[in-house]
């Protein structure tokens, strides 16, 4: 019977990814000081699971990887080792070249790169580091090279592939300096691939390491031919991973056979063999097979011996018996079964898992209980729910001029069909919320690596990681949160030394946090390094040329470090200077209808505020009118309303037009003014003067009336033309006709573009006529 | 089979095809009808801010934010005067929705390839860059218009020219 | 009546892997996917073969063994260790728990077959 092995490679690599991230994250989470036996252990058990099956399903490449990285990983849980940053570090470099691995195989390929190698050059050599002294039940590896440091001939070398290291110091070896080694270079390299490697400290020793199926006294009997053996230092290495496809091969002996010991390792056991310690014949005899084998007088053997009884009576009569005849009394299940069953587990059969051994809950197949759907099909759901909303809001206004008193029931219908729509809108939105946890997820590993390639110490702190956002906000939320992440390290938090002297704890910390607010999602990147300094970001504003008021408060400050081009850096590095700037955060985040502050502190750290929408499908705002054109206000922007006296207005030479408010002079945006189609001017004081939140601080919007508020569906206008400035999208309102949705922000831009000069805005009135 | 497929070569330029003609100041314009999606009258268009005069703003067609231009304006011919007789064809290019408002529509008629023949450079409201050909039926002229391209085109500032913004 | 098997793993495509191979060949497989999950399921039926990993979270398969070989109706039915070693520790482990044998991981579904075969036909 052929078994297509590849039908199980899809559930293989969704298993090994989740293995993969799983491990990366306790990783992360290990305290290299103190490290967390059950994490150890989960973590090891993650590669080992991974292990298992790539070797199973022929990935054996991952197999090998998993296979190096778990026998550092099993010496570490054993405690026969401490656990260093080095440690973690190979550790999750492994695992990237797993990933890249699994990446590979999923299209067909194989990731060949020389990291792999290296990565597992270096958890090899991480696993020979001296061990916890008293630790070990087995001799420790690195007690071996000390073994055979001398030229004794081992016995029972067997004919793997090992790696081995030679090191030879010139002096004690009767070596010339001038002495060319040539000769014992090639032969060495004859028997398998050769790469030199150097002492750290001595600069006297030569080393190299070959990779070879030969004994210790092979390599020896070359080495005798130019030098003395007292100079000379043979050691194996642990079992690399080309000893992987040994079936026999267990994580028990990382080191493998030692050269020396003389014992054959169980690498080289038949694969099958019989004890004989139980009466009876066959259910008595241990089995040893190629890759199998069964335990002589265990439980089950009783069983076996039938099997096999029944074989030969099958094989002399040439015929069976039916499987399960109802009368087979199982054999001899007392006895010798018992004796070899080995302390029973509690009393009644109730287990009892080896203490310890439970890891924090784990997560319990979805299964049958959730089902996957495509994005579209929730999308479409989410539009046509969306409609609905829109044809009740009409409806609503068609019968809005019927007498409520003879059409009861058409009111009481309809009020229904809102509650029943609102319910059915929010469900259907529900689908595509998401816990932001699957963005913060990456950053454990953004922030140690970024830290790392910075030296500098950084913890990160994760808040509120269950807050649900909308699916497409989630993912686009990434490479904003990224980039302010990696500048909070770079910028923010200072070195370990600056840190010391300003009387801080080395480490930093970053902080993530999300949380709702009202209808918005709140996500927070704050540090505790060094702050923003308003000097140099004056400075720097004055290099540019930007425009700053006379006595800019600190927000006004701390928002240049949006503006375009702009970077505090002394220096530009890898980590910031990507040439992707703050000004684009700051735009992605609008995008997304979502604003951004900045709060820094000297010395003390700074807090970047993202707000966002919970959803980019609908959308809580306020109705304006302008003229006869309704326009939505997100309602998120809104401060407060105010009814403008005239002279609250004041026209500032270079700035256009300010309202005052209390002690502030804030912007004065007049949307008919941006938006003029005809141009028609009113007294300040027949409008009303709505108070935004923008970008850039407090602005003044004025506009001809307040409507009313509503939750409206957005839409966009790019689907069929394009972006209009000014504005974020579109709705359709109860009477069906389109109102656009306005962005404040960008009002912002458009005024200062459009407004600062009326004789600009009237010339550009002209041509159009 | 290289007869067959030299049939279908036959029948396919003996095909014709089916253009919607309507009418700008005193021209008729042919359109291929596979770009039309309905048409429909003239109402309730929401102003869009700084945009040229022929936009005349967007409408919502059962859901969908649909743009309108108006051709009269965008080819200066004559009053532009909105009532219940101004049509506004609804075209699909490619996915995108795009209304146009027209004088009139008048027909529907079939041509096929050998009808259309090549337009000389001529006075024509339109660039000949978006003109496929003239066809002559009875004793009208029809220019017949590759409306794609004409409203792909950045002269009608329907697209967002620069993409890159867009991302 | 067909045999029933069990297959205790935590990994999914190994268990799947386990399962066709021995339902291509007429056995009735049930899958676990622990050592607690494989007892649970041991308890509420019976099986004539048990395969199980070893290290697997909630309870692993030393564990499992023994606390099988604990309950009356499992006293005497093959189990077998699926391992990725084969070493003495292993075998005397396994041993004690009340293993019937082992096989070692990775291994072809030919292979699983032969095992099976020989242990319950």
């Amino acid at each position: 019977m052929t078994i297509d092995m590849s039908q199980f490679y899809q559930v293989f690599f969704e298993e090994a990814a989740e293995h993969l991230a799983e491990m990366e994250s306790l990783l992360l989470e290990l305290d290299v000081e103190a490290a967390d036996k059950e994490m150890l252990n989960a973590i090891f058990r993650a590669a080992h699971s991974i292990k298992g099956g790539a070797g199973t399903f022929g990935f054996t490449d991952m197999a090998q990887m998993t296979h190096v990285l778990e026998s550092l990983l099993d010496r570490l849980r054993r405690q026969e080792l401490q656990l260093t940053t080095a440690m973690v570090d190979a550790f999750l470099d492994a695992g990237d070249i797993l990933k890249a691995q699994l990446a590979a195989h999923q299209e067909g390929g194989v990731f060949e790169n020389p990291r792999i190698a290296e990565v597992c050059n270096r958890l090899e050599r991480l696993s020979m580091l001296e061990a916890e002294p008293g630790a070990p039940v087995s001799p420790p590896p690195s007690d071996v090279p000390r073994q055979v440091e001398s030229a004794a001939a081992p016995g029972g070398d067997a004919p793997d592939c090992r790696v081995w290291r030679i090191r030879i110091h010139r002096e004690q070896a009767g070596l010339k300096p001038d002495t060319s080694l040539e000769g014992l270079v090639s032969a060495l390299a004859e028997l398998g691939p050769l790469e030199p490697f150097t002492e750290e400290e001595d600069g006297d020793c030569l080393g190299w390491q070959l990779t070879a199926p030969v004994a210790h006294a092979d390599i020896m009997d070359l080495l005798d031919f130019v030098c003395d053996a007292a100079g000379v230092r043979v050691e194996s290495m642990p079992a690399s991973a080309a000893t992987d496809e040994d079936p026999g091969y267990g994580f028990f002996e990382p080191m493998g056979e030692t050269p020396g010991d003389g014992v054959p390792d169980t690498d080289t056991d038949p694969g099958y063999g019989l004890f004989e310690d139980a009466p009876g014949a066959v259910q008595a005899l241990d089995q040893e097979h190629p890759g199998y084998g069964l335990f002589g007088g265990s439980p089950g053997m009783g069983q076996v011996a039938e099997q096999v009884a029944r074989e030969q009576d099958e094989t002399d009569q040439g015929f069976g018996f039916f499987d399960g005849a109802p009368g087979v009394v199982p054999a001899d299940s007392s006895g010798p079964s018992a004796a070899n069953a080995g302390p029973p587990a509690g009393g009644g059969g109730t287990p009892t898992p080896e203490g310890g051994r439970q890891p924090p809950a784990r997560r319990t197949p979805a299964g049958d209980t959730s089902i996957r759907v495509s994005v579209e099909k929730v999308d479409q759901l989410i539009n046509l729910v969306g409609e609905l909303v829109i044809t009740h809001a009409m409806l609503a206004e068609s019968i809005s001029a019927l007498d409520p008193v003879g059409h009861q029931s058409v009111f009481n219908g309809l009020a229904n069909l809102e509650r029943n729509s609102r319910d059915l809108q929010q469900s259907v939105m529900s689908i595509r919320m998401m816990p932001i946890s699957f963005v913060f997820n990456r950053f454990p590993r953004v922030v140690r690596d970024t830290a790392a390639s910075l030296h500098k110490k950084v913890n990160l702190k994760l808040v509120g990681e269950d807050t649900e956002l909308d699916k497409g906000l989630i993912e686009r939320l990434a490479d904003p949160l990224n980039h302010l992440v990696r500048n909070s390290i770079d910028h923010g938090i200072e070195s370990p030394d600056q840190r010391r002297t300003a009387g801080k704890s080395e480490t930093g910390e970053i902080m993530l946090r999300a949380s709702h607010q009202g209808g918005n999602i709140v996500v927070e990147v704050s540090d505790d390094g060094a702050g923003l300094n308003r000097d140099k970001l004056l400075a720097k504003a004055a290099e540019k040329g930007i425009a700053l008021p006379d006595n800019p408060s600190s927000k006004e400050v701390w928002q240049l470090i949006f503006a375009p081009g702009f970077s505090t850096a002394e220096k530009v590095t890898d980590i910031s200077g990507r040439g992707v700037g703050m000004d684009v955060v700051r735009r992605n985040i609008e995008q997304m209808n979502g604003r951004v502050e900045i709060d820094s502190e000297p010395g003390k750290g700074t807090r970047i505020i993202i707000r966002l929408p919970l959803t980019l499908a609908i959308l809580d705002g306020m109705s304006v009118r302008m003229a006869d054109e309704i326009f939505i206000l997100p309602l998120t922007a809104i401060r407060e309303s105010v009814q403008p006296r005239r002279t609250q207005v004041k026209t500032v030479s270079g700035k256009g037009r300010v309202f005052q408010v209390g002690g502030d002079y804030l912007p004065l945006v007049e949307l008919g003014r941006l938006f003029s189609s005809g141009g028609r001017r009113f007294p300040v004081e027949e409008g009303i003067v709505v108070i935004v939140d923008t970008n850039e601080g407090r602005a003044a919007l004025l506009v001809d009336e307040l409507m009313a508020q509503h939750q409206v569906v957005i839409k966009s206008l790019e689907t069929n033309y394009r972006k209009v400035e000014g504005v974020s999208g579109a709705t359709i309102m109860g009477d069906g006709r389109v109102a656009l949705i306005l962005d404040v922000d960008e009002l912002m831009r458009l005024n200062r573009r459009l407004g600062s000069s009326m004789a600009t805005f009237e010339v550009r009135e002209q041509a159009h006529d | 089979m290289t007869e067959t497929a030299k049939d279908r070569a036959i029948i396919g330029s003996d095909e014709s095809r089916e253009y919607l003609t309507f009418t700008l100041g005193d021209e008729e314009y042919g359109i291929d009808i596979l770009n039309v999606q309905e048409i429909r009258g003239y109402d309730a268009v929401t102003k869009i801010a700084n945009s040229p005069d022929f936009i005349k703003g967007v409408i919502n067609m059962r859901g969908v934010i649909v743009p309108i231009i108006d051709m009269r304006l965008k080819f200066h011919l004559g009053v532009a005067e909105y009532n219940q007789f101004t049509v506004v064809i609804i075209l699909n290019i490619s996915g995108r929705v795009v209304g146009m408002v027209v004088d009139g529509v008048s027909d529907v008629i079939a041509l096929r390839a050998e009808q259309i023949r090549p337009a000389p450079e001529f006075g024509a409201i339109l660039d000949t860059a978006y003109i496929d050909g003239l066809a002559t039926l009875d004793d009208r002229m029809v220019i017949v218009v590759d409306i794609e391209k004409l409203m792909s085109s950045g002269e009608m500032g329907l697209v967002d020219q620069v993409q890159s913004g867009s991302a | 009546m067909p045999k029933t098997i069990l297959t205790v793993d935590d990994s999914a495509s190994i268990r799947q892997m386990v399962s066709f191979t021995l339902k291509g060949a007429g056995y009735t497989v049930t899958e676990a996917m622990d050592g607690q999950d494989g007892l649970d399921k041991a308890r509420a039926g019976r099986f004539d073969l048990i395969f199980t990993d070893q290290n697997m979270p909630r309870m692993d398969g030393i564990s499992l063994i023994k606390a099988l070989r604990g309950l009356p109706q499992y006293k005497t039915v093959p189990i077998l260790m699926l391992t990725t070693e084969s070493g003495d520790a292993m075998k005397s482990q396994g041993r004690a728990a009340g293993a019937t044998g082992w096989l070692v991981k990775p291994f072809d579904p030919q292979k699983l077959l032969e095992v099976v075969r020989k242990v319950i036909g």
